[in-house]
């Protein structure tokens, strides 16, 4: 019913347009690249206004814009935050025009007050609950132990949550941590974080943008429920050649640009590795030996075919590895656990004309988790190894039309082939002669089509109205679902816009956590034909306002959310295989997870300054989260573990000098919500028979039990966190340097991580006790930019 | 460089050294011990045995003489149909016993327990008797090695669903045997392991069908079974709160940081425990 009406209120608005649009007399169309002047890398998002009719429109991901306007000469400006704006005259008389603008980086000291009036204005976008960071932010927050993380700094806007301390789990207007589709020019990433999620994959040296999507979703995004974090990489420079590199506490980082062809082909590579394994290596004895690291490695190239077909080639790789060997006179151990993430996707860009634009891609993801033992006895040899992953080829469609000022039409389809290795075994043992080797493996397609139209009614009123319709093929099984979205913006006055948004979202792919710490022993699984994909709806309203003449902006949203099918663990539930790998493929998964419904409702605010001297932002989000399963907490409502009354963060980046720039951020949540024993009794079972003290299976756990009253009914202690750093940037002759000084937990905070049960011999009782990771931590770090 | 080595020594210290302390900054629960009733009625049984004790709240100090003991100065009184009956306290076997033919348990009577002590504790529950469900029928034995090197009895059952009520179940089996190596010559019994997951269960997914179970034995020693003299299977029918009391403990994990804890379920108005009501079927199986 909802969608017929959408339908209909869809076509009415489409007739009624071009109607508008055939009785105009002559038009021609504006079109081209936008470029970072210097790098040439194409900039996304860039703002292109012609004041005099007050319309305009942006860049896309691929740095191409074109307008259709009636046959006249214009003013067109372009501008983008943190470059210098550029201001043309265009004679549209007679014949289409095609201008590829380079836009100047400033130097923020200068503060170029604000040339144009026409910043990017968060009034003027059609979005809401839309989230952007300049990646130069990124950068100059301080970060635990000096490891610059995207994810981090996501984690201190309103309405995205961070876990437990130091994850970098983001959940999204209440949904969990798996419901993010991250995705790396094009790619979903399964697994971003490294070290159990203390680290993030994307450290922000390779990254051109960053954009986060919590709610009125387009129809190109589908197939998670809570958010899109949508990330695409630098081209490279292709004038030059360039490069950073950085020595940290932990790690040390290297990035190399530069043309292949001048100003037809360039490449990007850029890596990043601990050492932490090479620094405790010699403080070990010859004969145990343990260590750990990660790394990744971004890489990208694009060719120009000529002015309509580009082609972009990019992969990332990573990996975390724990590993242990121990050597006695007959024996030989060696042990470990490790997680590699890979992601490769071929783009190739193609104009059919000025008007339309189109990308093909071919994706390919892979995760894996291994966790391994090798044991050699005198001559016999025991091998086992347990791996589960996933792993995707798809390929994705998308096209542009950009019809009149009034219209701009999208639509593409996407399709993957998941592959889903829940758990594989392979044993191998010489001395019992046995082998045996169990990969269960569950093949799996996902499609979706979608349309949308990006519309402006007169002057003040902007809407996208989408469809995307998904389906899930796995086994026999197949799932369809229509997914309606829409969203308005009304301009009140120049700087001040209502908005509204609804939108419909699937998620098939689910991740089996037992701790909810994002280990790497989390298990991605199919919807199958017992458990139906997880569906939710969301409503949003908001008030977005530009304060112009201190260039800052404000919006207020607030969201509600409905969520079926939710997916959550009965209680005692396990997954935890490394108790014994070798029997991981005996656990019946679906027996584990039940479903169930989810609310979440909330208010964000946020005050946001992206350039100038000071820049940065106040978040506060006032949201609820509530769960309900059937046989979780005897079917009763109850609040998620993550359910955060209040949430505020300020940060804070102020330019000193040109030399040196200070930063800080404090952010504050209101404690997880966790289940209290609040006594202990002894129950007595019924004895099946006699009166042995035999009973049962054997399963009871037979002696005194907790008593927890309502579950998740008891707060942990409020969480909160002083960060300040500092920077000294220095021009060289031949490099730019820049050397940094920051400390996490300033005046050093004891969050709790968890809580247990202790004994104090003193009193004879029971304490509360907790384990807090972080205290106040200093690091250093040097960059180099060249 | 030797600052830049203190502080790389002092990050990597903090980093692996977390820090634990007693938290004093939030309010802790707190509470008055509560009494934890269990008792399971049933028209197949010739007793009423009522088990009362009281909850240890966490936080306060032990002392050991307390802790976890019967409650023996409470007043236990069962009541159904305007009849009512105060079992009195069995010091042997430190419950609350009474025969049933003081206080017969019929098949769809709702019954009521009250218990209450002298220092003003109170609690209630009640719970009506389901139906019997006799369906069940011994289907095969055989044996299956196990990859351990161990042997495996498996005796697979099957029963009827009741169509179109609520049915909660358990299955469960007992081997007799008599012990031969000792002097004496007393029966013994052995439980048999339902197969997983299906000790408790109940007809939500399949509702008036055949219910397929299996029971299980395992040993290294295959001379043991030389000396079973009797199969018994049971099937329970068993109300709402029997099922959920006792699917929720054999759930229990006990308290880790690391995974959700189960609640016990309790149907003690003011308390802690179970006043549950099943219908006990038995078959007896000949073993060659």
């Amino acid at each position: 019913m909802k969608i017929k009406f959408v339908l209909t209120f869809v076509i009415f608005i489409i007739f009624h347009q071009y109607q508008n649009v055939y009785c105009q007399s002559i038009k021609h169309t504006l079109s081209g690249f936008i470029r970072e002047k210097g790098s040439r890398e194409t900039l996304i998002g860039v703002n292109v206004y012609f004041p005099q009719t007050r319309t305009g429109t942006i860049s896309n991901t691929y740095g191409f814009y074109s307008i259709t306007l009636p046959a006249d000469t214009y003013q067109v400006t372009f501008s983008y935050v943190g470059y210098q704006s550029r201001n043309f005259s265009i004679d549209l008389t007679t014949s289409d025009v095609n201008l590829n603008v380079d836009l100047d980086y400033t130097l923020e000291l200068s503060e170029v007050v604000i040339t144009a009036d026409k910043f990017e204005r968060i009034s003027e976008s059609p979005h809401m609950s839309v989230i952007e960071i300049p990646v130069r932010q990124v950068k100059s927050i301080p970060a635990l132990l000096g490891e610059k993380d995207v994810l981090k700094v996501i984690q201190l806007m309103p309405g995205v949550q961070k876990g437990s301390e130091g994850s970098s789990g983001l959940y999204v207007r209440g949904g969990g941590a798996d419901q993010n589709l991250i995705i790396l020019d094009d790619a979903t990433v399964y697994n971003a974080y490294h070290l159990f999620g203390f680290f993030s994959l994307f450290n922000g040296d390779a990254i051109k943008s960053i954009q986060l999507i919590k709610g009125g979703f387009s129809s190109r995004y589908g197939g998670r429920l809570s958010s899109v974090l949508d990330i695409n990489l630098k081209d490279g420079n292709r004038q030059k050649y360039s490069g950073e590199a950085g020595i940290g506490l932990i790690s040390s980082r290297l990035l190399l640009e530069g043309p292949i062809i001048k100003d037809k082909s360039s490449f990007i590579v850029s890596g990043r590795r601990t050492y932490l394994d090479a620094l405790i290596a010699p403080f070990m004895t010859g004969d145990e030996k343990g260590g750990y690291y990660f790394y990744d490695l971004n890489a990208k190239i694009n060719y120009d075919i000529d002015d309509k077909n580009k082609l972009f080639l990019s992969g990332y790789f990573g990996k975390d590895k724990f590993y242990f060997k121990y050597k006695d006179y007959n024996s030989e151990t060696e042990a470990g656990l490790f997680w590699d993430n890979s992601t490769a996707t071929l783009r190739w860009n193609h104009l059919f004309n000025n008007k339309m634009f189109a990308n093909t891609s071919f994706i390919f993801s892979n995760y894996r988790l291994n966790i391994y033992i090798e044991e050699k006895i005198d001559t016999s040899k025991y091998n086992l190894s347990y791996s589960s992953g996933i792993r995707d080829f798809g390929l994705k469609y998308d096209f542009e039309y950009h019809y009149s000022p009034t219209h701009t039409f999208r639509a593409g389809l996407i399709s993957t082939n998941h592959l889903f290795t829940p758990s594989a075994v392979v044993l191998k043992d010489d001395y019992l002669n046995e082998f045996k080797s169990e990969i269960s493996a569950i093949n799996t397609l996902e499609s979706a089509v979608y349309i949308e139209d990006e519309i402006k009614i007169k002057e003040r009123t902007k809407l996208n109205i989408g469809l995307r319709a998904s389906h899930f093929l796995q086994g026999k099984k197949s799932y369809f679902n229509p997914e309606p979205r829409l969203s308005a913006a009304y301009l009140i006055t120049d700087d001040l816009a209502a908005k509204a948004s609804y939108s419909v979202m699937n998620q098939s792919v689910h991740l089996l956590s037992n701790t909810g710490l994002g280990l790497p022993t989390d298990l991605w699984v199919p919807s199958t034909d017992n458990i139906p994909p997880q569906n939710t709806y969301q409503i949003a309203a908001g008030l977005a306002k530009d304060v112009v003449p201190y260039n800052f902006s404000i919006s207020l949203e607030g969201y509600y959310k409905k969520s079926k099918n939710t997916l959550g663990y009965v209680e005692g539930a396990s997954f935890l295989l490394i108790d014994d790998p070798s029997e991981a493929g005996n656990i019946d998964w679906e027996q584990n997870i039940t479903q169930g419904q989810s609310w979440s409702y909330g208010t964000e605010l946020l005050l946001q300054r992206k350039t100038g001297r000071l820049s940065g932002w106040i978040g506060y989000t006032l949201s609820w989260t509530e769960l309900q399963f059937d046989n979780v907490n005897f079917g009763k409502r109850f609040y998620a573990r993550y359910d955060r009354r209040h949430d505020v963060s300020v940060v804070g980046i102020f330019e000193i000098t040109d030399k040196i720039t200070c930063s800080s951020t404090w952010v504050y949540g209101t404690g997880n919500a966790i289940t209290m024993p609040l006594a202990e009794y002894n129950p007595v079972p019924h004895m099946l028979f006699g009166d042995n003290d035999y009973y049962g299976n054997g399963n009871f756990f037979y002696g005194s039990v907790n008593e927890y009253g309502e579950k998740n009914s008891f707060r942990m202690a409020p969480y909160h966190r002083l960060d300040i750093g500092i920077q000294f940037h220095k021009q060289m002759p031949k490099y730019e340097r820049t050397f940094e000084f920051s400390i996490y937990n300033v005046y050093n905070r004891q969050n709790p991580y968890f809580y247990f049960i202790g004994y104090d011999d003193r009193t004879n009782s029971r304490v509360l006790k907790q384990i807090s990771l972080f205290p106040i931590i200093p690091s250093v770090s040097w960059n180099i930019k060249f | 460089m030797n600052i830049l080595k203190t502080i790389l020594i002092i990050t990597i210290l903090s980093f692996l050294f977390s820090c634990e302390k007693t938290v004093t900054d939030i309010e802790l629960p707190q509470q008055e011990p509560k009494l934890v009733v269990n008792a399971y009625i049933s028209p197949e049984d010739t007793i009423i045995q009522v088990n009362v004790s009281l909850s240890h709240p966490i936080f306060k100090p032990y002392d050991y003489n307390d802790n976890n003991q019967s409650v023996e100065n409470a007043t236990v009184k069962i009541s159904s149909n305007g009849n009512e009956l105060i079992i009195p306290y069995n010091f042997t076997d430190y419950a609350y016993i009474s025969s049933t033919s003081n206080f017969p348990i019929v098949e769809g009577q709702t019954y009521r327990l009250d218990v209450s002590t002298p220092d003003g504790k109170s609690v209630n529950a009640s719970c009506t008797v389901p139906k019997k469900n006799s369906s069940i029928q011994h289907l095969s034995t055989d044996t299956v090695n196990d990859e351990w090197g161990g042997k495996m009895l498996r005796i697979k059952i099957k029963f009827f669903d009741l169509q179109g009520v609520g049915n909660f179940y358990r299955v469960g089996g007992a081997l007799d045997y008599v012990d031969l190596y000792g002097s004496i010559t007393d029966t013994f019994s052995s439980g048999l392991s339902p197969k997983y997951n299906l000790e408790f269960f109940t007809d939500a997914t399949n509702d008036g069908e055949d219910i397929l179970s299996e029971l299980n034995y395992w040993t290294y020693d295959e001379s043991e079974w030389m000396h079973f003299t009797r199969l018994r299977i049971f099937l329970l029918s068993v109300d709402s709160h029997y099922y959920n009391f006792h699917k929720s403990l054999s759930n229990y994990q006990g308290d880790s940081p690391f995974s959700e804890p189960t609640i016990i379920y309790s149907n003690i108005e003011g308390g802690m425990g179970a006043f549950a009501a099943y219908r006990k079927h038995v078959i007896n199986v000949t073993i060659n």
